[in-house]
């Protein structure tokens, strides 16, 4: 599957008849969870009505990491087996995924104002993700850096695998240190400890959120590649 | 002539040492980079001993990682330049040897040096004696993992149009646990505990650093080369 996938021409013409449905089910699921978190889910005992930033703080949070770990994933398969289509996924993936991680960055500092107090505090979940932001701009930086584009590739690969030693210590890190940032309460051991009646909204904002990033990352492979297209026809003009 | 691996080894050693002397230009930038971050602090700050008491540690910290930082991508940009780089990669002695030897002799030669200063500017802060102890030897291990790292981006970064923008970028998030062991023994020197449970893992992040930066340093030296 993945090496029949791996073609581009292939892979265009199987994402074509879906990908428009992959973007209407992401609007759809978002304003579902939207209308769902905004109206229809309750208050919190504590924080009253700013929990509600939760529905798109901690999508945001998960998907910036989710998406660093599919960069390195697809640069680990473009180091070992030199596929030029796991590096287009990668580049394609990296600015949503920074655009992901400062957004987490920004809700999450405009939901400590009120509850902590604070914009911003240096603790471990908080460092670790703006250290994510720092990596994501350097995978980018790094494959744009070179005279030659495609000279960026194995560089920003190498830098996607060393960066991945980040991600455990972002999902571990409200466990390993005391932090103000509240622990893990949707995967943990002994199930979710969120309500019930928020955990609904959330999970469809996450879906809402993962098919939006798949769709948007379709469409950046499609520049990717045309523009790869362009350039390789430039180089047969001479 | 017969091919002996301590030949080559002190070959490259005077080799890498002839260099530095050569640009001993860099090492006063730095030197002069390093004092003028210190004059400013006291001003920008103000004099009163309260309140530098409080950050004096982390502006000679501060002093001494700023001013290394230009130095550090350009470990490798010479060599890469003027053809020594393929040279070693074709020489029998394996590539990551030569990365070690290479980041030992910077270490060695042009941060060390370095460990002269701690104790001028600490007496100009007010830091006590027991701490500036302490600062340097932090420094000495901390340092070889911070020229580690910058092997690593300098090695990266070959070949870029400019590297200016992008290695403080590569270099800040990967030196984060030296910082945090780091400040983790001076703060417990500060408040009486032991404060070698933090030195033991600060000098783990270094010996990780010895093992890894060499394999990856190797790695997109090759890349670098074969482009």
């Amino acid at each position: 599957m993945i090496n029949y996938l791996a073609n581009p021409n292939r892979f265009l013409n199987f994402i074509k008849p879906i990908e428009f449905s992959i973007g209407v089910f992401g609007f759809l699921f978002i304003f579902i969870g939207l209308y769902l978190s905004l109206f229809n889910s309750p208050e919190d005992y504590q924080q009253g009505d700013t929990v509600r930033i939760m529905y798109i703080h901690v999508p945001f949070a998960w998907f910036a990491s989710f998406l660093y770990l599919s960069i390195s994933i697809a640069s680990i398969f473009f180091l070992i087996w030199r596929h030029p289509f796991a590096d287009i996924i990668a580049r394609s993936a990296a600015p949503l995924g920074l655009i992901f991680s400062i957004l987490t960055i920004l809700t999450g500092s405009l939901w400590g104002k009120p509850m902590w107090g604070t914009w911003w505090v240096w603790d471990a979940r908080l460092t670790s993700m703006l250290i994510l932001c720092i990596f994501y701009f350097a995978y980018i930086g790094i494959s744009n850096a070179f005279p030659r584009k495609i000279d960026g590739s194995k560089p920003a690969a190498i830098l996607a695998i060393v960066g991945m030693v980040n991600l455990p210590i972002i999902k571990f890190s409200v466990d390993w240190w005391n932090t103000l940032h509240q622990p893990a309460s949707i995967i943990r051991f002994d199930g979710p400890s969120i309500n019930q009646e928020m955990l609904l909204p959330l999970v469809i904002m996450l879906l809402g959120f993962l098919f939006m990033s798949i769709f948007i990352i379709l469409i950046n492979i499609k520049t990717n590649l045309i523009y790869k297209k362009y350039q390789s026809e430039i180089l047969k003009l001479g | 002539m017969k091919i002996n691996f301590k030949n080559i080894l002190i070959a490259l050693i005077e080799k890498e040492f002839k260099s530095y002397l050569r640009s001993i230009n860099n090492f006063m930038n730095m030197i002069v980079f390093m004092i003028a971050i210190i004059i400013l602090f006291p001003l920008t700050v103000g004099p009163s001993e309260e309140k530098l008491t409080l950050v004096s540690n982390a502006i000679v910290w501060i002093a001494l990682i700023v001013s290394i930082i230009p130095t550090l991508d350009k470990i490798y940009i010479s060599d890469f330049k003027n053809g020594w780089l393929e040279q070693y990669y074709y020489s029998p002695l394996l590539l990551e040897i030569i990365i070690l030897i290479k980041c030992f002799v910077f270490w060695f030669f042009l941060i060390i040096p370095l460990t002269i200063f701690i104790p001028i500017f600490s007496i100009l802060l007010n830091i006590p004696f027991l701490i500036i102890f302490w600062n340097i030897i932090i420094f000495a291990i901390g340092s070889l993992g911070f020229c580690l790292i910058g092997s690593i981006c300098s090695s990266l970064t070959l070949g870029t149009k400019s590297n200016n923008l992008i290695s403080p970028l590569l270099i800040l998030p990967l030196a984060i646990p030296i910082f945090i062991f780091g400040n983790g023994v001076v703060e417990a020197v500060k408040s009486n505990y032991d404060p070698l449970p933090n030195l033991y893992l600060l000098i783990t992040v270094c010996l990780i650093l010895l093992i890894i930066s060499p394999l990856i340093s190797s790695y997109s030296i090759k890349i670098a080369l074969t482009k």
